[in-house]
């Protein structure tokens, strides 16, 4: 990567490597068996500064680059799903803020409380009762002299019971049409949640998201000065398709180092014989690089509008990012299976060094986070007017 | 659509303008719009008060103005596609529609109800949550694309 991401990001990468190895990857079996939140794992980002690394420096945060956030959560991906994801999940919410309300008084102040205090922030953007469109709201605020109230079902809420503060969706007003939304920040003296349901799930089960009943009660500064429409376009989606397939590239990564590290045992074991799946490997790495350069594409991509609300909200910018959530969702379960090929039993074992049981597991949440139809849909409405780039 | 009987008719009743109210309404909250009835499509019988006929007089001469004919067409188009929550007829040209329930799926609907009315592509830069976010918007995209004649349609 250019020497430029790296002097930005001062040390940052090498911290979250750091941290993935030695902490989250101990860890990860644990995290996975028991679904438990991975807080070792946060413990030790708290504590290098890492949940500001995305806030700018003029607010005391890290000054990180999208490419950098890109970069550390493939770093943790390789190690902790669960923390990747909780720590990917935390900077989309970040982004929001420095991007649609960093002029507000209260948001200034919010994010130097932030990148001082470390705070985690979760997220209620979904609701019962929209079928799963986050650009839809049943919910409303409702004003009442200088303060809102806002009460909401949501039917997940990912590390809603250990997060400092949720950023909730909700309609402007209980006249507005669900789509007319706004975004709110909600802070833990200011919210209760009534856990609704479990998290007993096949994969990202260290992410700890049941569902919620959320009430709460904030200040009329607690709105985001943009509507929802704008940040979610512009922001919230297509920064939550560069950082969630960025962790998967990380798992991915991981896959194929087992598969590596396998083929080149069983290459020691018997030298001048190439093993028969070393092709197969040869196959999975070249996988493995059209994944990277995809997400490393999409990042350019992004950077390049430039903060710019016109470059970020056309058509053809919102079919490549979603484009890009399709290919990497699919490609990481195609990267992982293929490596447990490679590895055979040794990688099907759940007390193997190559084992890829969690991984794969993992894996398959990744069409599901947003579900892929919902964005073919999505896409096949914009082509019918999208003109070529 | 036969939405020009409603002010034919209304223009009859009133006097003959011997100035330009309609003017005033350029780019402003389009209180003619607003507050009238026209068209109307509350099922009354086409009764109205001096204030609406006024209006109905505003409009009808600020129309020849402002190619109303496109606004027509353009409030037609919504009328079919965007389903709002309240009467594409009667809001103003500067309301936001979004937050009248215009969604992103319909939205896709429209444009393409627009290209097919006023037989325009709309390129790629204006592929853009602004361009239709009202109807004076949707206006200057359409005027922009059909070289400024008020349609390219009958």
């Amino acid at each position: 990567m250019p020497i430029t991401v790296m002097s930005r990001s001062f040390g940052a990468l090498e911290k979250a490597q750091r941290i993935g190895l030695e902490i989250a990857a101990p860890a990860a079996d644990s995290v996975d068996r028991e679904a438990r939140f991975p807080s070792e794992s946060f413990e030790a980002l708290r504590a290098e500064r890492m949940l500001g690394i995305f806030i700018p420096t003029e607010f005391g945060g890290g000054g990180c680059s999208i490419a950098d956030v890109s970069a550390i959560c493939t770093a943790l991906g390789q190690h902790c799903s669960a923390t990747a994801m909780i720590f990917a999940m935390h900077q989309i919410q970040v982004a929001c803020i420095v991007r649609h309300a960093r002029e507000s008084e209260f948001f200034a102040s919010y994010l130097a409380e932030l990148a001082d205090t470390q705070s985690l922030i979760a997220s209620a953007t979904s609701e019962i009762g929209v079928g799963g469109d986050t650009r839809s709201s049943v919910c409303a605020i409702e004003r009442d002299s200088g303060s809102f109230s806002i009460k909401k079902q949501a039917p997940v809420i990912s590390y809603g019971e250990y997060a400092d503060a949720i950023l909730a969706t909700a309609r402007r007003t209980p006249d507005s049409p669900p789509s007319d939304q706004v975004l709110v920040l909600l802070k833990r003296d200011e919210f209760t949640l009534a856990r609704t349901s479990g998290w007993d799930t096949l994969g990202f089960r260290g992410t700890c998201s049941p569902g919620f009943m959320l009430t709460a009660r904030a200040t009329e500064d607690h709105i985001l000065t943009d509507s929802f429409a704008d940040i979610s376009s512009q922001t919230m989606l297509p920064v939550s398709h560069i950082v969630w397939t960025s962790l998967w590239l990380g798992i991915a990564t991981a896959a194929v180092g087992r598969a590596r590290a396998y083929i080149r045992a069983e290459a020691r074991k018997s030298p001048g014989k190439t093993p028969a799946a070393s092709v197969r490997l040869a196959e999975v790495v070249s996988k493995l690089q059209g994944m990277r350069a995809l997400v490393n594409d999409s990042v350019r991509d992004y950077e390049a509008t430039g903060g710019e609300a016109d470059a970020a909200s056309g058509m053809n910018f919102a079919i490549r990012m979603n484009n890009l959530k399709l290919s990497c969702s699919t490609a990481v379960v195609d990267i992982v299976s293929q490596s447990m090929l490679i590895c055979g039993m040794s990688g099907y074992r759940i007390d193997s060094k190559f084992s890829l049981g969690r991984l794969l597991r993992d894996a398959y949440g990744a069409a599901l986070m947003i579900n892929n139809d919902r964005i073919y849909g999505a896409n096949a409405a914009m082509l019918l007017v999208s003109k070529d780039d | 659509m036969n939405l020009d009987a409603p002010h034919a008719d209304t223009a009859k009743q009133t006097n003959s303008a011997s100035h330009w109210p309609g003017v005033v309404l350029v780019g402003g909250e389009c209180a003619a719009v607003q507050l009238g009835a026209w068209p109307s499509t509350d099922g009354r019988d086409g009764r109205a008060t001096v204030g609406e006929n006024c209006h109905r007089r505003r409009v009808n001469e600020f129309s020849r103005y402002k190619s109303q004919t496109m606004i027509d067409k353009i409030r037609n188009t919504l009328h079919q596609y965007a389903h709002l929550n309240r009467d594409v007829f009667t809001i103003s040209e500067d309301a936001d529609l979004y937050a009248y329930g215009l969604t992103s799926h319909a939205t896709v609907n429209l444009m393409l109800g627009l290209e097919d009315t006023f037989q325009v592509e709309f390129p790629e830069r204006m592929l853009r949550r602004r361009t239709f976010e009202t109807i004076a918007n949707i206006h200057e995209s359409i005027v922009e694309l059909t070289g400024g004649q008020p349609t390219a349609t009958s």
